[in-house]
């Protein structure tokens, strides 16, 4: 007896049933597809309509049950939303890696931000502290030399960020406090900026940053960085508020009037990464970076010192809020 | 983004390994400058520059720096450039970190090397030694890296069997107009050396470090001679004499990382203050 199939009754003969089950299968995504294709279609409309609503700054509930994905037309207007009372955890971690013998480090660690209020114009008052762990190579002498270390994971900084994502450190600037300041423009780094104008998907704005970190014992080191922003996506997540997927690249450098115990050290280099963020929660659920910066060192023992640092960096938000 | 508080900690820990490894590789003399002087007394016959000076990378072009001067002991195995080489023991490994770790300033540490016959017994070993004439090839020789010599801040030290003979090594240094401040590191210790080191002139500096747990000496007579000199002292901090608990297999030789670490940062402070006002 022949085995009755699609492809046995055109060609006549009995099939295998791997082959049976291809076939199978592919018939019925043909005829199904007008019916999937409409359900598809209706979704994204109505993803699309509520999209448009929460990037006009109205966090609307969605009663959809799926985690659809709509990409807005139009420019979206972009706002950091923050609540009085909130307090969010990320975590962090990085692995850096330099020539021997410096060798490579792992660090992990916390920043707690805590937003103590809001004010009329949407900057919010917010009171930030970091928790890490550095572990080196064999080679390496302990980082913490100078006791910046230690202060670090007492010290707690007050700052104003505001619709935008501009972190001032409260005061203005530096605190003469060198572990407040370093977990203040730390932080700035964490938060990406918005532009004040609208971007489509797919478009891209610039920002430029600078942050002078004391690190003990006379050392003191600037990083600057030009980031630009890409749009990726927008997201609807579970909860049902629009998350942005954001592109970044970034330009980075060490200027010239850095120094370490008098030595003086410059340098460049470039990180690329993608972040999603949460603006109506306030927050950024999750940021990675990689790249690398070359640096050298010129002194009067030899011409020039040169070394590279290449660093992986993760950031997420903790799943359940402290 | 980056960590960019943990990527500022990497880069200066990467600037400092960079610049002073914790290790130098065996009969490595990177960023030693060499130069001769006095290689027909100090060396043997095929081998030249005796002198050999190292500026720590905290150093700017136009500096005026302070000199550290250090004499090693025997030399039974000839080594050429001792605590210059990437051995165990290397000044650049002792006096490096603690320039990049801000707790000394900028300066410039001198070995002369010796290698020759005489440098086998503690009675020959730098025998008559030119201080100032070794000083002033240092300036020499660092001035192609674009500093020079602070007059006003030379350190001289021997260690070991380089302060055993009145007239030599270290003692070469008592009395001498080129050196502000004599450092005897584990050297040998009588009534005699005692006297003579407590006795220099008054606006030398002397500091007598040492160990008792290897290497018996007459420890009972040198303290109480160095401090019956030292009486006519009218400044305490210029008579020195200190005994550092140090243990271990090479309890001798560990005092000199010892000694360094606890007193270049008195001798060469940094040029500025520390920043950091930890809460």
């Amino acid at each position: 007896m022949h085995e009755l199939s699609f492809a046995g009754m055109i060609s006549g003969r009995p099939m295998r049933p791997a082959l049976r089950t291809v076939w199978i299968t592919l018939i019925v995504v043909v005829l199904s597809a007008p019916a999937l294709w409409a359900q598809h279609a209706q979704r994204a409309r109505h993803s699309r309509h509520v999209h448009h609503g929460l990037i006009a700054r109205a966090a609307v509930r969605s009663d959809a049950t799926t985690h659809a994905v709509a990409e807005v037309a139009h420019g979206v207007r972009m706002r950091w939303t923050h609540r009085a009372g909130a307090h969010v955890r990320y975590l962090l971690r990085s692995r850096q890696t330099a020539p021997d013998p410096t060798g490579s480090a792992h660090a992990r660690g916390t920043v707690d931000v805590l937003t103590n209020r809001v004010e009329p114009d949407g900057t919010a008052v917010q009171t930030v502290s970091m928790e890490h762990s550095m572990s080196t190579g064999a080679l390496a002498r302990p980082f913490d030399a100078s006791g910046l270390d230690r202060a670090l994971h007492t010290a707690r900084a007050r700052v104003r960020v505001d619709v935008l994502g501009h972190v001032v450190s409260e005061g203005g600037g530096r605190s003469g406090d060198a572990a407040r300041d370093a977990i203040a423009a730390n932080y700035a780094w964490l938060v990406p900026t918005f532009p004040d104008r609208e971007v489509p998907v797919g478009g891209t704005w610039t920002d430029r940053r600078s942050s002078r970190f004391e690190l003990g014992l006379g050392m003191h080191l600037t990083l600057q960085a030009e980031t630009t922003y890409t749009l990726r996506r927008v997201l609807r997540g579970a909860n049902g508020r629009s998350q942005l997927v954001v592109g970044t690249s970034q330009r980075l450098s060490v200027p010239q009037g850095s120094d370490v115990s008098g030595m003086p050290i410059q340098g460049t280099g470039h990180a690329d990464g993608q972040c999603i963020l949460d603006p109506a929660d306030g927050s950024v659920m999750y940021a990675a970076s990689r790249g690398s910066i070359d640096l050298e060192m010129p002194s009067a023992e030899v011409l020039t010192h040169r070394t590279s640092v290449r660093f992986d960096d993760e950031l997420r938000i903790a799943a359940g809020r402290p | 983004m980056p960590w960019a508080l943990v990527l500022a900690m990497m880069m200066r820990q990467a600037a400092t390994r960079n610049a002073v490894p914790p290790r130098y590789p065996h009969f490595d003399t990177t960023s030693v400058v060499t130069f001769p002087f006095h290689d027909s007394e100090l060396l043997q016959r095929h081998q030249h520059d005796a002198g050999s000076a190292w500026v720590t990378p905290t150093a700017r072009v136009g500096d005026s720096l302070p000199l550290f001067i250090y004499l090693h002991g025997l030399n039974r195995f000839r080594h050429h450039r001792r605590w210059m080489h990437g051995s165990q023991y290397d000044m650049r490994t002792i006096v490096g970190p603690l320039a990049l770790d801000g707790r000394i300033g900028p300066m410039i540490v001198a070995v002369p090397q010796t290698t020759g016959d005489s440098a086998l017994r503690d009675s020959t070993i730098y025998a008559n030694f030119d201080v100032a004439g070794f000083v002033d090839a240092i300036d020499r020789a660092v001035r192609a890296r674009g500093v020079r010599v602070d007059r006003s801040r030379v350190i001289y030290s021997a260690h070991s069997a380089s302060g055993c003979a009145l007239g030599n090594g270290l003692f070469s240094g008592i009395g001498s107009s080129a050196v502000q401040t004599v450092l005897d590191i584990d050297c040998c210790m009588n009534a005699d050396f005692g006297r003579v080191l407590a006795s220099a002139p008054a606006n030398q500096r002397v500091i007598v470090v040492y160990q008792d747990a290897m290497w018996e000496r007459d420890y009972a007579e040198f303290t109480e001679s160095f401090r019956r000199s030292s009486a006519a002292s009218t400044d305490p901090s210029m008579r020195v004499l200190e005994r550092i608990e140090a243990h271990g297999a090479d309890a001798h030789n560990d005092m000199v990382a010892l000694t360094l670490r606890r007193w270049l940062p008195m001798l060469v402070p940094p040029r500025e203050a520390f920043r950091v006002n930890a809460p």
